[in-house]
């Protein structure tokens, strides 16, 4: 959340309202009552017919048990309604600007949407060329996986369906209870703290920061070069996203060589931002020889004057591995072993020989 | 900074399905669209409604097996879903239910729009039915017809002695029928090549009765709108008898190309030994745009030896499966290499069956199947590649009687029951690529374990270039199967009836 907040008011509005579930104990309550409800006598005469297997039994679990999860959704929102009214009694009595809280649920309503949308659209082509490694247009072929994508027609019922199924209700509903909540209380909005913006940035930075080393640890490498597109935009300059995308179509490749690229590649999604699946197309897209030559271009490009961490040896080594530039690679394995003798991803290069 | 959705898998290129009670291995496979494949379905019982009913999912997913859909169809105990095919914005599926064929139309949201039904087909009509070949993308019995509605292919009757072709709308209403003109008696067994809202190809072979070689083969295209004859002519080049082998239509350019098997002046085309291969050219409206014709001693011994009927230097004939168009205007064929050879278990069966005063059904004859092949023409139909691939080879015992048929016509038996190794193919137009599969076992000497595993092999020519691939089966759970999926892709399918899951993983081809 870090990431997404604008400044310390609204982050610590996301924490009170936390604390507000935490004290409440609604996620104890919610447990409870979710437990309650499938071990009711109900479920279990249903769950037994199921077992013996009578006419129509299966159905009539199955429809209770979806029943059960539209209540348990419904009843949680009732929840977030509570803790929201209470971080706000929380934050009245902080130096934070309890009015931030309408533009987080500003914030939180829009957050799924594509950011690159809004930007006029991820430009793959201008993300990925090198002049080494010129990216090429047949690279951007149309969406594979949409010959039956004109099936995902929402009728009423079904998107009914899903709005009931989230956690969160309509974020404009939020904010109107909210504001009408403090006009009533006669808060007043805060000035603005340069001071505590400026250091927020700066936190908000290395949230970013961690979020994609964390995909990256995960193996999450798509969505990791995805959020590091991302940084990009904000931050133009910096090295480390180019370094964690570079590193990621690395990795892509070994496990497609390895054949275990289906633990850690994602398939297109109708329910996907655009951008997120343009990006998995286009790495679907690729033989494992383009993926090899990428990798080794962009990092060549893009971290020239790079600060060699052990992370910069590693992706220099495996980009230069794949790409089939065995005595490049075994010069950064050499340059790595000197410099971090008792490194941390010694172990990586141990089981990468 | 945008936070993305992680609830759907961000790391998996696996479906699991769960609850599935029962399974056949026909229940499972991929939708034929307007313009190839278009998903994946899954079709299985999942509820007992009545003592006469059950209820059954439909599961729909796409080219990257997300669940598009799920519609539950209660249809009678002991349906057998045989064929099912999308138009662009239905579903046709054909269910057999003891003697009753059923078609359903349903549309996008699993609401029925029609249906008709053929009561108490006979035997014969049953086993053909339940033992279509399903090894390629192409469907057997019904067919899309885009917008206008669906084909069905009513001549599958062993009993039936002329055919008919019938068109419905998106309701099951009968559009046009076409049947056979020919005046005198005759068998005629008719397969549709290709059918899209412009077009219907067909191929109708004829014996004046069944215990006749003289086969004639005949190309006819229809107008798919009306059912009128575009084309429909004999398979002969004056006395010189021509076999077909497969359609393709090319929307793009407004062609079908028919490509087959010439014979020589007089020869027959069960016995007799091709001296290349053709191929037709038609526009939509049936006039001709070329006519090709490829030798195999003046053509393809250019690039491997072979006699002046097609037989290699090794002893094996080409089968040609599949062909292509690339976006470049080249032609790509997909065959394998097959021969015969005498079954030295066979024969010694005969002997001792003689020996004994008796007699055995072990056929003298088995079927060799070889290496795979990957022709490659330019839009002149000039070969430009022959490349050959190998892999282990198969055996088959053949019945008796067939050590005495034609290269052709065993060919054309093994294909109908599905044994050769080819799997299937799909082309990537964009990039120029052609992709086959097919699957195969790895020798003990082969594996590292000295164990035999299966597995699927993958061809990729791109631009020009061969590159092979090998897909290790790990798992074979009660039964598996491998499909096509999207150009670069395939999927394999394992059901395990224990734990009642079905498992479908989309596997990408290294190369």
């Amino acid at each position: 959340m870090t990431a997404v907040c604008e400044n310390e008011s609204q982050l610590a509005f996301v924490i009170a309202h936390e604390l507000a579930h935490q004290h409440q104990e609604h996620v104890n309550n919610a447990i409870w009552e979710r437990a309650e409800m499938f071990t009711s006598k109900e479920v279990k005469q249903l769950a037994k017919n199921a077992a013996k297997g009578g006419y129509g039994s299966k159905s009539a679990l199955l429809q209770k048990i979806a029943d059960i999860r539209f209540d348990g959704s419904r009843h949680s929102r009732r929840f977030e309604n509570e803790a929201d009214s209470l971080a706000l009694t929380y934050l009245t009595a902080t130096k934070y600007d309890s009015w931030e809280a309408l533009r987080v649920m500003d914030i939180l309503d829009q957050v799924d949407e594509d950011y690159f949308e809004k930007r006029g659209g991820l430009d793959l082509e201008k993300a990925f060329h090198t002049t080494v490694y010129p990216f090429k247009s047949v690279w951007l072929k149309a969406n594979q996986s949409s010959s039956l994508l004109g099936l995902v027609s929402e009728t009423a019922i079904e998107k009914e369906v899903r709005d009931s199924l989230k956690m969160h209700p309509e974020c404009p509903q939020r904010k109107a209870n909210m504001e009408r909540q403090l006009k009533l209380i006669g808060v007043k909005p805060k000035a603005v703290d340069e001071d505590q913006l400026k250091g927020f940035n700066q936190q908000k930075y290395l949230a970013s920061a961690e979020m994609i080393a964390a995909l990256y640890a995960d193996s999450t490498y798509v969505v990791a070069v995805y959020q590091s597109l991302i940084m990009l935009d904000q931050y133009p300059n910096d090295l480390f996203p180019h370094l964690i995308i570079g590193l990621s179509l690395a990795e892509l490749q070994t496990h497609y060589a390895k054949r275990i690229a289906g633990r850690v590649m994602p398939r297109p999604h109708p329910l996907y931002n655009p951008s997120f699946n343009a990006l998995i197309h286009l790495f679907e897209e690729l033989s494992k020889a383009e993926l090899a030559n990428l990798s080794y271009s962009y990092l060549r490009t893009y971290l020239d004057g790079a600060h060699e961490n052990e992370l910069y040896f590693w992706s220099m080594y495996l980009s230069s591995k794949i790409a089939g530039q065995t005595n490049e690679a075994n010069e950064h394995l050499a340059d790595y072993e000197w410099k971090y003798q008792k490194g941390k991803l010694k172990s990586k290069f141990t089981n990468n020989p | 900074m945008a936070v993305l959705l992680l609830t759907l898998q961000t790391k998996a290129q696996t479906t699991l399905i769960e609850d599935v009670l029962s399974l056949q291995a026909r229940s499972v496979g991929y939708i034929i669209g307007a313009e190839g494949l278009a998903g994946y379905y899954s079709f299985y019982e999942f509820d007992k409604v009545s003592k006469t009913e059950n209820s059954y999912i439909l599961m729909l997913h796409d080219n990257s097996l997300n669940l598009i859909k799920k519609i539950t169809i209660n249809r009678p105990k002991n349906d057998v879903m045989i064929e099912i095919v999308f138009n662009g914005e239905n579903f046709l599926i054909a269910f057999l239910n003891k003697s009753d064929l059923e078609l359903v139309v349903y549309d996008k949201d699993g609401i029925k729009l029609g249906s008709r039904k053929q009561l108490k087909l006979g035997a014969a009509d049953r086993m053909v039915l339940v033992s279509s070949d399903d090894s390629e993308e192409k469907n057997n019995i019904v067919f899309g017809l885009g917008k206008l509605g669906f084909l069905k292919n009513d001549s599958y009757s062993g009993k039936k002695e002329k055919y008919r072709i019938e068109a419905y709308d998106n309701s099951m209403k009968n559009i046009w029928a076409y049947t056979s003109r020919y005046p005198g008696k005759a068998t005629e067994i008719v397969e549709v090549l290709a059918a899209n809202e412009n077009v219907v190809a067909l191929s109708v072979s004829r014996v004046k009765n069944r215990l006749s070689k003289d086969i004639t083969m005949s190309i006819i295209l229809l107008d798919a709108k009306n059912g009128n004859p575009l084309i429909e002519k004999e398979l002969k080049d004056g006395k010189a008898p021509k076999t077909l082998i497969n359609a393709f239509v090319d929307t793009a350019s407004g062609e079908v190309v028919f490509g087959g098997e010439y014979f020589a002046a007089g020869e027959n085309v069960v016995n007799g030994k091709p001296l290349g291969i053709y191929f037709e050219r038609y526009n939509f409206n049936g006039d001709s745009k070329g006519y090709h014709k490829l030798s195999w001693t003046k053509d393809f011994s250019k690039f491997q030896k072979s006699s002046k009927t097609g037989k290699a230097a090794d002893g094996g004939y080409t089968f040609f499966h599949r062909m292509f168009k690339t976006s470049n205007g080249d032609y790509v064929l997909v065959g394998e290499q097959f021969k015969s050879a005498v079954s030295a278990s066979g024969v010694a069966l005969n002997v001792a069956a003689l020996a004994l005063g008796g007699r055995t059904d072990a056929g003298l004859a088995k079927f060799v199947i070889m290496d795979m092949v990957f022709v490659n023409l330019d839009s002149n139909f000039s070969l430009k590649a022959f490349e050959r691939v190998e892999k282990t080879q198969r055996n088959y015992t053949l019945a008796k009687g067939w050590e005495f048929a034609s290269s052709a016509a065993v060919a054309k038996y093994m294909k109908a029951n599905g044994f050769f190794d080819y799997a299937f193919s799909s082309v990537d137009y964009e990039r120029n690529r052609v992709f086959a599969s097919y699957a195969n076992c790895a020798r003990r000497k082969d594996t590292e374990d000295k164990k035999k595993t299966d597995y699927i092999g993958a061809l990729v020519y791109d631009n020009g270039e061969l590159s092979t691939d090998k897909l290790p089966i790990k798992s074979k759970g009660t039964w598996y199967h491998v499909m096509p999926a999207k150009p670069g892709y395939l999927v394999i399918t394992i059901y395990e009836k224990k734990a009642k899951t079905l498992e479908m993983q989309l596997e990408k081809i290294n190369f």
